[in-house]
């Protein structure tokens, strides 16, 4: 039996059979906003084994922009999650409060002390509330709840899944195990977050090399191989776009190329060029892992691409990002930017 | 990024319509590569009792390999509708769109778990579809399209997994060993309601000689990028694909395995 009080407030508090989640009152931005959405639906759609995963897979996706939010599960074993500035409260000894403040990612604990418990976060809850499902404003919550499965834990950390993978929002094979959970449940170290990550092997020489590459790209010298041998480090620049003008823009950051492109902003960082043939917005620059795309943004004269010397030009489609490779010169305007590998 | 054409352009002098790229076409001395050969191969493996991977071609031109995650037969059901509706919106119409053929197959995967009662059901895929000296990927979830390019192999997929947000928001995943499985959740795939439908579109040049491998997690999970290398260029594409498949299950065959190999003349 499980009873959940509410507390008066302008956040919201969702419960489903055995999963609450609660989103406390913050201001987000507006994308944000948008993923706190998405957390509310993918809760409130996830499979009943595999509401965390859900709830934690829409936070990756959202790059862990989505503000602060508690998430309880009862089902099986007593997990709560936290993500952001909030802290939730237990009377599990072992557990007495838990905060996603230090990380950038989430934390999450199973609650194992027998016993029925009590957890709550946010404003003190209302005597005479019951949430008995659905979505209710609210300013806090306290749960009291007796978990049906209490978890047995051998003291082995147990490996992944057989498939390794998680649907996110449910399905039989993809219910996480308990064990799983269990080695889920300790505390996530502090993770200070910074320039997206890259990973890679290196050759003998040192030079990084995606994780396909068997010899390097640069010297030929052999990548060693194995999973062992995998870095991962901030990605260093991919190359450089070179203007016949002599301009540079070094591959290690987002671009947004036009006659007069802006602000910028979330579009990468505005390169103005001073071509009426351009549009205002034309060639947007971004790097996803070790590949560089490049997206003409529905221009007037278009985009063309001639992937490397000799081969047949392929005009851009406008809006569908282009894998664009060292070697390749790009026409906009009466512009060129050669894509000159990196050096690195 | 916007879909909307820019409505500020008017001030943009128009060139001849035209004219560059008939300049930069008689400046080429290549031909466009084409399909020249494929062939697929979709085994169990060692540890399921059914394979959930499904795949497709329509024609030499666009090839699909799918990934079905579900109980209750709910995965093969899932990897099917999928397959079959992309290959529906995409096959028979050159330059559909592949989102929206993505997008509908979500649907039908929803819609086809609905009426056979499966209520949490999914899919991953990929789908690479080729035009003369181009060619266009979609992908959903952790199957993968690799090239392979005289002795270069290059990944031009990204899983949309746990584990690639921590890169993205820069975490390193080895800070956070002990979430286990959780690291390879998927954060999108097709099944999933619209707004947490993410769709990774890409286009690509291809070249003569060019080989293109389009795997379930069941081969490249299971086999080093040196086996992979390796097994793509064992004899013709149909060999190939089934060296790959058969390589993965005697690694083991802890998933289903599919591929499909694709060469370019």
């Amino acid at each position: 039996m499980s009873a959940l009080r509410v507390a008066p407030g302008a956040g919201r508090l969702a419960r489903r059979a055995g999963a609450l989640l609660y989103l406390p009152d913050v201001a987000p931005d507006a994308a944000a906003a948008a993923g706190r959405d998405e957390l509310m639906a993918a809760f409130l759609g996830a499979a009943d084994d595999a509401v965390l995963p859900a709830v934690v897979a829409v936070a990756a996706a959202h790059r862990f922009t989505v503000g602060p939010f508690a998430a309880v599960s009862w089902r099986g074993p007593l997990a709560v999650l936290v993500h952001g500035a909030l802290t939730v409260h237990t009377d599990d000894p072992a557990v007495p409060e838990l905060s996603g403040a230090r990380t950038r990612t989430w934390v999450e604990r199973v609650l194992e002390s027998p016993g029925p418990r009590t957890i709550r976060a946010g404003a003190a809850a209302q005597a005479d509330t019951s949430l008995e499902a659905g979505v209710v404003p609210a300013g806090g919550f306290a749960l009291d709840v007796a978990p049906v499965g209490q978890t047995m834990r051998d003291g082995t950390a147990p490996g992944p899944a057989a498939s390794g993978r998680v649907l996110a929002t449910g399905a039989d094979e993809a219910t996480l195990p308990p064990s799983a959970l269990a080695a889920a449940s300790d505390p996530v170290a502090p993770a200070e977050g910074g320039p997206p990550m890259i990973e890679g092997r290196r050759c003998a020489a040192g030079h990084l090399n995606p994780l396909t590459a068997g010899r390097c790209h640069r010297c030929g010298a052999l990548v060693q191989p194995g999973a062992d041998a995998v870095v991962r480090v901030p990605r260093p620049p991919l190359g450089t776009l070179v203007g016949a003008d002599g301009l540079r823009l070094p591959l290690d950051r987002a671009y947004l190329i036009g006659r007069n492109p802006g602000a910028g902003g979330e579009g990468g960082q505005p390169v103005r060029i001073a071509d009426p043939k351009l549009s205002r917005r034309h060639l947007e620059v971004r790097l996803t892992d070790w590949t560089v795309h490049i997206t003409d943004l529905h221009t007037r004269n278009g985009t063309i691409v001639v992937p490397r010397p000799g081969a047949p030009p392929l005009p851009l489609h406008a809006g569908v990002a282009f894998a664009v490779e060292a070697g390749a010169t790009i026409h906009l305007g009466s512009r060129t930017l050669v894509f000159e590998a990196a050096d690195t | 990024m916007s879909s909307e054409p820019w409505a500020d352009d008017e001030d943009t002098i128009p060139t001849l319509d035209g004219a560059a790229l008939e300049r930069l076409r008689r400046a080429g001395h290549l031909e466009p590569a084409e399909v020249l050969e494929w062939g697929a191969a979709s085994d169990v493996g060692r540890v399921r009792l059914v394979n959930e991977d499904a795949w497709g071609a329509w024609g030499d031109r666009l090839f699909v390999v799918a990934d079905g995650m579900g109980g209750h037969a709910g995965g093969e059901l899932a990897s099917r509708t999928a397959v079959r509706a992309v290959l529906e919106a995409v096959g028979p119409a050159a330059g559909a769109d592949l989102p929206d053929a993505v997008q509908r197959a979500s649907v039908a995967v929803r819609a086809a778990g609905e009426t056979a009662g499966v209520r949490a059901l999914g899919t991953t895929l990929v789908a690479l579809c080729f035009t003369p000296g181009a060619a266009e990927l979609i992908n959903v979830g952790d199957s993968r399209i690799y090239r392979f390019r005289a002795d270069r192999m290059d990944l031009l997929t990204r899983d949309h997994t746990v584990r690639n947000g921590l890169l993205d928001a820069g975490i390193d995943p080895a800070d956070h060993a002990q979430l286990g499985a959780r690291l390879g959740g998927l954060t999108s795939f097709v099944g999933a309601a619209a707004e947490r439908l993410a769709v990774q579109q890409v286009s690509i040049a291809v070249a003569r000689g060019d080989r293109y491998l389009l795997c379930s997690d069941g081969v490249h999970r299971q086999l080093p990028e040196d086996a992979l290398r390796r097994l793509v260029a064992a004899g013709s594409c149909a060999q190939a694909a089934t060296a790959l498949v058969q390589a993965a299950v005697d690694a083991g065959g802890r998933d289903n395995a599919t591929a499909i190999v694709v060469e370019l003349g």
